[in-house]
């Protein structure tokens, strides 16, 4: 919904529309967080990509894309996760649909940038 | 075995005993440009190589990881293929926003941005004036475990597997 549209309807359906409309803003925030580790972890692409080469181009997206991918099922860090994977195992149910999707998903997290660790910077003392 | 190309030389045989960087330090090298914003320059310095080979290696190491990255089952970008798997991704949603019914993942752009360019259509096909510069958008999908179900890029259509 945008500010200024106009609905019609009862108190109830407008009510209804309204937050369904919260939970939809709500949940296009996972979007955001996909985007943002994207960006954040790959930054090259903040960088201007080569405009003559299409398939460097494509390339480099696609090997960006499925390394997110890969570490998304191996290690498992992004927001996305850490706010939805617990409403997983609320329930028995819900905890054998996780562990039927085990594959498919992920496995521990860790907290460390893996590339600045292995820089070293000063500490003053 | 291929030897690393080059731009200013034909394919000779393949010398794996002269070559600047080990298979780890190439894939060190390649993780470096892709993870960060650093120049070239600092490239150089940190894997101890002079610029031309820095170039090389990063374009030869690129090729390598993409059809690696095709052939690992865990680098998939793939749509959910069975009802279970869209039932499975709606419940989570669900979960956390009961009134999405059907709802399964979320689509978003992205805008990338690219050099200019000479060649006039396609300086007119990337030039965004609302953002003053040139991009690439795409459209990405976005399962609530944060997997990349899809993507497409500008006017070609990207279907990955």
């Amino acid at each position: 919904m945008k500010s200024g549209d106009k609905f019609h309807g009862t108190r109830a359906e407008i009510e209804e529309k309204y937050l369904f409309d919260c939970e939809v803003v709500s949940y296009r925030q996972t979007a955001e967080w996909g985007m943002r580790s994207i960006q954040g972890s790959f930054g090259r692409l903040r960088l201007p990509l080569s405009i003559n080469n299409i398939h460097s181009r494509a390339n480099l997206l696609e090997i960006c894309f499925r390394l997110h991918n890969l570490r998304t099922r191996r290690i498992g860090q992004n927001q996305i996760q850490a706010v939805y994977i617990p409403e997983w195992r609320r329930t028995t149910e819900e905890e054998e649909i996780w562990t039927n999707f085990e594959q498919m998903l992920f496995g521990d997290q860790r907290r460390y940038d893996r590339v600045t660790r292995f820089y070293n910077r000063p500490e003053y003392v | 075995m291929t030897p690393i190309t080059r731009a200013d030389a034909g394919a000779g045989d393949p010398r794996p005993g002269g070559r600047s960087l080990d298979v780890h330090g190439a894939l060190g090298l390649v993780l470096h440009y892709l993870n960060s914003t650093m120049l070239e320059t600092s490239l150089q310095q940190l894997f101890g190589l002079i610029p031309a080979t820095v170039s090389r290696y990063i374009i030869f190491g690129l090729d390598i990881l993409l059809e690696t990255l095709r052939q690992m089952p865990g680098a998939k970008i793939r749509w959910p293929e069975t009802p279970q798997e869209f039932q499975a991704y709606n419940d989570v949603i669900v979960a956390r926003h009961p009134r999405l019914h059907s709802a399964f993942a979320t689509i978003d752009g992205l805008n990338l941005m690219t050099e200019a360019s000479d060649d006039i259509d396609i300086e007119n096909a990337t030039y965004n004036a609302w953002l003053s510069a040139h991009f690439i958008s795409s459209v990405l999908v976005f399962a609530p475990d944060g997997m990349i179900f899809f993507f497409q890029y500008s006017h070609t259509t990207q279907i990955i597997c």
